[in-house]
């Protein structure tokens, strides 16, 4: 646990140092207003819900790939890895630590897309169903941190991991249907879609700003933690294994 | 004007070299370009949820062109890295114009956002069911290009602002191609913009461009496409003569106050 506070607080520092690195925080808007400004063009108030939700979840997603999956390939770049690797202590647990604390910084793009939403286009949608709302929230960046660390490690096995990242993003929010719902997708990749939690996350968190009873809570919840542990533990079990395979292989530079 | 060219062959070779050293064919196709497709997909795919046929129409041919804007603008970050390598000092030192290099930098970027938007432009519409008036659409991808051309020059002009504050490359980045996707008739028309806010997007590249390219898919009149296209190329004139002003000043600058060095 002491290593992992580490992680918390050595990332807040990094981040007070390089504020540059919250670059998802100055692209939100531009999000907020591209999707408010096609829903209200198109006189469709019925899906404000949505253009709120997309570029909440986008900037969860985005925060993810741009801050805390290059935590490991930037210790690469700096050369610090190895440093790492060689102390006494886990090393992971402090890599977990830096993601989770990027991930938590994942929540700033919901306050700054009702804000803005507020402020530019005059429109904030009711969230009839709070408690679901945060719930699904909270859920959905812990399986934001467990995806981070399957992504982070991920990306050890690549020397060009960002086109990878790069890649990352709209295929995601596409499957995922922060914007669009699931059902608007071809039938071929609509099962894809069940492996991604922020589809979960994207289609809960609509229900619990809609009027209706939201049915089955529990277990939809249940699947976006689950995705979340799924990750987490693959991201721990692949993270180790490169490590080890670096280490073995000599190669930890290029890890 | 011919050493000129021999210099921004040699740079075009040079800018070709590194891109390569990163994409290949394959990273291109399979990261870049289906990213790029996908995002032009995932517009479409609101407009379907509005339940439009025009909305689909608008929504992904705009997008289809805006993608290209990515790549253009990405000369931002090849300029700033151009400069902290610290080769501005040996080319003001030399007989021929830094600034050959420094507006020719982020060419065969451009040239990756030209080919992605008309691939996307002849892949996507039949899957959405967008009719294109062939084969008149074939010019459509001359028009992409010089869209293109002017969304790169607002980038040289937007680099040569940066290039003083080289920890800003990223997000002047970002903000310069979010800025044209989401004012200039991308996803809904100018007209739904305040008046001040369209007077801006009149002098922003794609404006006019993109204009162009949508009257002339609906089959209007080619003297409102031939306005539309000239306004953009002036735009795009407008933008490059901007940015070799502030290069030409920021050299000027640096001989005077010594900083010149600093940019390694």
């Amino acid at each position: 646990m002491r290593l992992f506070l580490s992680g918390v607080r050595t990332q807040f520092w990094l981040i007070r140092r390089q504020p540059d690195e919250l670059l998802t925080l100055c692209t939100i808007p531009f999000t907020v207003v591209m999707m408010l400004s096609i829903v209200m063009h198109a006189a469709r108030p019925d899906l404000v819900a949505n253009a709120f939700l997309a570029p909440t979840l986008i900037g969860l997603w985005g925060f993810a790939t741009g801050l805390a999956t290059t935590v490991l390939v930037g210790e690469r770049w700096t050369s610090t890895l190895e440093l790492g690797m060689a102390a006494p202590g886990a090393v992971h647990s402090v890599y977990l630590g830096r993601i989770s604390a990027v991930m938590v910084l994942g929540v700033v793009p919901l306050g700054e897309t009702w804000l803005l939403g507020r402020l530019l286009f005059g429109v904030t949608p009711a969230v009839h169903h709070p408690w679901v709302f945060w719930a699904a929230m909270a859920a959905s960046v812990f399986a934001m941190i467990g995806t981070s660390l399957l992504l982070a490690a991920s990306m050890l096995l690549s020397r060009n991991s960002n086109n990878y990242l790069n890649f990352l993003s709209f295929p995601i929010y596409l499957l995922s249907g922060v914007m669009v719902p699931v059902q608007y997708l071809p039938e071929f990749l609509q099962p894809l879609s069940h492996v991604i939690f922020l589809s979960w996350s994207a289609e809960l968190m609509r229900d619990a700003m809609a009027v209706g009873p939201v049915a089955g809570t529990g277990w939809r919840l249940l699947a976006i933690t689950g995705l979340g542990v799924a990750a987490l533990v693959g991201g721990r079990v692949l993270l180790a294994a490169t490590l080890r395979r670096a280490r073995e292989l000599g190669v930890v530079t290029y890890a | 004007m011919r050493d000129q060219l021999r210099v921004l062959k040699h740079g075009l070779i040079a800018s070709w070299t590194m891109y390569s050293a990163f994409q290949t064919w394959k990273t291109w196709t399979f990261t870049w370009l289906s990213r790029l497709l996908i995002q032009a997909c995932f517009y479409a795919l609101i407009g379907r949820m509005l339940g439009s046929q025009q909305q689909v129409d608008y929504l992904l041919v705009g997008n289809v062109v805006a993608v290209m804007a990515i790549d253009a603008t990405v000369v931002i970050l090849l300029t700033v890295g151009e400069r902290q390598s610290g080769t501005l000092a040996l080319m003001v030192a030399a007989p021929a114009s830094h600034l050959t290099t420094y507006l020719g930098r982020g060419l065969v970027n451009l040239g990756s956002g030209v080919a992605a938007s008309t691939t996307a432009f002849l892949v996507l519409p039949p899957l959405f069911g967008v009719r294109l008036p062939w084969p008149w659409a074939a010019a459509v991808p001359l028009m992409i290009f010089v869209v293109g051309l002017s969304c790169y020059c607002y980038g040289t002009c937007v680099a040569s602002f940066v290039l003083g504050f080289p920890s800003a490359r990223w997000l002047a980045l970002n903000l310069s191609y979010l800025v044209l996707m989401t004012f200039c008739g991308v996803n809904v028309p100018t007209s739904f913009w305040p008046d001040w806010l369209r007077a801006v997007t009149s002098v922003l590249p794609m404006t006019h461009g993109l204009a162009a390219i949508r009257v002339f898919i609906a089959e209007g009149p080619t003297s409102t496409v031939l306005v539309r296209l000239g306004l953009e190329v002036c735009v795009g004139a407008a933008w490059f003569a901007v940015a070799a002003v502030s290069f030409n000043r920021m050299v000027r600058r640096g001989r005077r106050d010594g900083t010149i060095e600093f940019g390694g």
